[in-house]
């Protein structure tokens, strides 16, 4: 009887290490997957990995709005997840402001300072319409698009020294002055869209009567990976599932200490009939919303009765885009840069082995040539 | 030899030899209009060479030079 | 000034090689694999793919250093096989686990466009009061009305 329970509780424990990370009161465990061949913890070394893997993998998209999106990946591993993760802040491409002519800039706001902020102004272009543009390349309609601001701050004539009412007109400089210029054949690609910053009301500089501003700004199509301007998310991040495993029953008065440990929504107290009695009992109902803060783990009177714990394979992945592409244009991106960089890698294998051959049957034939000499 | 009359070396480098009648053309024949801004007023004050330096309306001495009207070209970086 | 410049990180000048091979020496069956203008990104996925072939003994890749945009991959395989061919697979199993994942993605993102609709008009009308100079009609290139999530699918 014994026996088979130790054996019972050591194949359950078995199963927490080998699929989920433990979250403990002063550490964190049974981090890494084991997942693998030959591990230990493995018994199966002959399974067919790649249809253990397809049947596994489930998605299950949340859209928060258009450009807000969270998302569960289920069954991969975190290399991949981490992967795509880095790809989506890093990679993906998109249109921001490169380069900044100053005609005229009598404001505070110094020169760089100003090119500085136009260029982390999100700018609303679809990038796949556009090229890279190399730095010896002249910039052409495929490859740039132009911006002009101008803007002048007067005082207002129409309040009087003592009277209340704005005292200056233009003196904020808003994205909405960015008046895109069409060049070449952009007026006819992209006579649906309006191109322009995301945002109308991005606050670039502020000036007094007598400054002007004149500037022009082209943009140009980069990744994140250059400059942190040409990222397409807010950010992009993912959360294993948290996961609460009640060891024991939590009653009474502690059940509700229990659940204010938790965020709200994750942890509910009902009343159950428990040996003919009506108690309160505590039951854990949404443990999505959890956010580890390991609060129950601070009080005594719950040690031993739970463990906290992640599903190692669970991911919910929230990308927050900054308005220039769809959130799930974002992930597809990824997913297809991800995809492009292994082509490129066994490309670049390829020519290895190709390379390796040559020189092995010249090599050959040098041998050749001196065993009939 | 009147020491009171003498007068130092006046002008700039002595003109090249060459025909006397033709000065070198120097940048005070051909120049733009050098605006300046008054430190106290801020006004306008349009400056020529070798003249007195003083804000037209309030009589300030310290002159800003105005920006460049060269346009200036920036990374946003 | 001594900046190197930013787009070395990924950016490899046309006739300079992708990656190098090195045999190794002294153990069999076994190379190192250094791909240039690389991270983890890559790195890390392709170090995990290997670890998943039941061939594969030693599988680990490093960043030398973060200052050069460099991975080296060490991958030592049993008698019957190379470990030219263990990357190579690796890397073909990982492109079709990643379509995998996009045929996932797009089958379930119909679904959930379909919950956004409702709760996007509700949220526009919302938003229009705070709206600083509104001089220009907010941009808004969903084709197809306004506050309606209608993209186009083909991506």
């Amino acid at each position: 009887m014994k026996k088979s329970k130790r054996a019972s509780t050591a194949r359950d424990h078995l199963e927490v290490l080998q699929t989920r990370v433990v979250v403990e009161r002063d550490n964190v465990s049974s981090i890494s997957s084991s997942d693998f061949p030959f591990h230990t913890s493995n018994r199966y070394p002959n399974h067919d990995l790649a249809e253990k893997s397809r049947n596994k993998i489930i998605v299950a998209i949340e859209k928060k709005s258009q450009y807000d999106m969270e998302f569960d990946i289920i069954g991969i591993d975190a290399s991949i997840a981490n992967a795509l993760r880095r790809i989506m802040i890093a990679e993906v491409p998109t249109m921001a402001i490169e380069k900044v002519f100053i005609y005229d800039n009598t404001s505070i706001v110094q020169d760089e300072v100003l090119a500085h902020r136009l260029g982390l102004i999100p700018i609303k272009a679809d990038p796949d319409e556009f090229d890279f543009k190399q730095s010896t390349e002249h910039p052409t309609d495929q490859n740039t698009i132009v911006f002009k601001l101008k803007q002048e701050c007067k005082r207002n004539p129409k309040t009087s020294v003592d009277e209340k009412g704005p005292l200056y007109i233009n003196h904020n400089v808003y994205s909405i002055a960015l008046i895109w210029e069409p060049k070449g054949d952009q007026a006819e690609r992209f006579k649906d869209v309006t191109i322009g910053p995301v945002h109308d009301d991005i606050l670039i500089a502020q000036m007094r009567p007598g400054q002007k501003i004149e500037l022009e700004a082209h943009c140009e199509k980069g990744c994140g990976k250059e400059h942190a301007k040409w990222s397409p998310v807010a950010t992009a991040s993912y959360r294993l599932m948290p996961e609460i495993i009640l060891k024991e029953e939590i009653t009474g008065d502690l059940a509700d200490k229990f659940a204010s440990c938790f965020a709200s929504g994750v942890v509910e107290v009902e009343n159950k009939m428990v040996d003919g009695e009506l108690k309160k009992v505590a039951k854990v109902v949404n443990s999505r919303l959890d956010t580890v803060s390991r609060e129950v783990l601070r009080h005594k009177e719950f040690e031993g009765k739970v463990q906290l714990t992640r599903i190692r394979d669970h991911f919910i992945f929230r990308v927050e885009s900054t308005g220039i592409l769809d959130s799930e244009k974002i992930v597809f991106d990824s997913l297809q840069i991800l995809s492009s960089k292994c082509t490129m890698l066994l490309k670049a294998l390829d020519i290895k082995l190709k390379e390796k051959e040559e020189t092995e049957t010249s090599q050959n034939n040098e041998n050749a040539m001196e065993l009939d000499a | 030899m009147n020491r009171e009359t003498y007068q130092g070396p006046q002008g700039g480098p002595p003109p090249p030899p060459g025909p006397v009648n033709q000065a070198t053309p120097r940048a005070s024949d051909t120049a733009a209009k050098m605006l300046y801004n008054c430190a106290d007023c801020g006004a306008e004050n349009e400056i020529r060479p070798k003249e007195p330096l003083r804000c037209k309306e309030c009589g300030h001495r310290i002159m800003y030079k105005q920006r460049t009207k060269k346009m200036v070209q920036f990374e946003a970086r | 000034m001594n900046a190197p410049d930013r787009f070395d990180v990924f950016y490899l000048p046309p006739g300079s090689q992708k990656m190098k091979i090195t045999p190794d020496t002294k153990v069999q069956n076994a190379a190192t694999f250094e791909i240039f203008r690389e991270d983890h990104t890559m790195g890390n996925v392709i170090r995990y793919k290997l670890l998943q072939e039941p061939q594969v003994i030693f599988a680990g890749y490093k960043v030398p250093h973060p200052l050069e945009h460099n991975v080296i991959i060490r991958v030592q395989t049993t008698n019957d096989t190379k470990p030219e061919a263990m990357v190579a697979k690796a890397l073909n199993d990982l492109i079709t686990e990643v379509g995998y994942l996009r045929t996932k993605f797009m089958e379930d993102l119909g679904r959930a466009r379909a919950l956004v609709i409702p709760r996007e008009q509700k949220s526009m009308v919302e938003q229009e009061p705070q709206m600083v100079q509104p001089t220009r009609e907010p941009v808004n290139t969903s084709v197809g009305g306004t506050g309606g999530v209608g993209v186009d699918m083909d991506f």
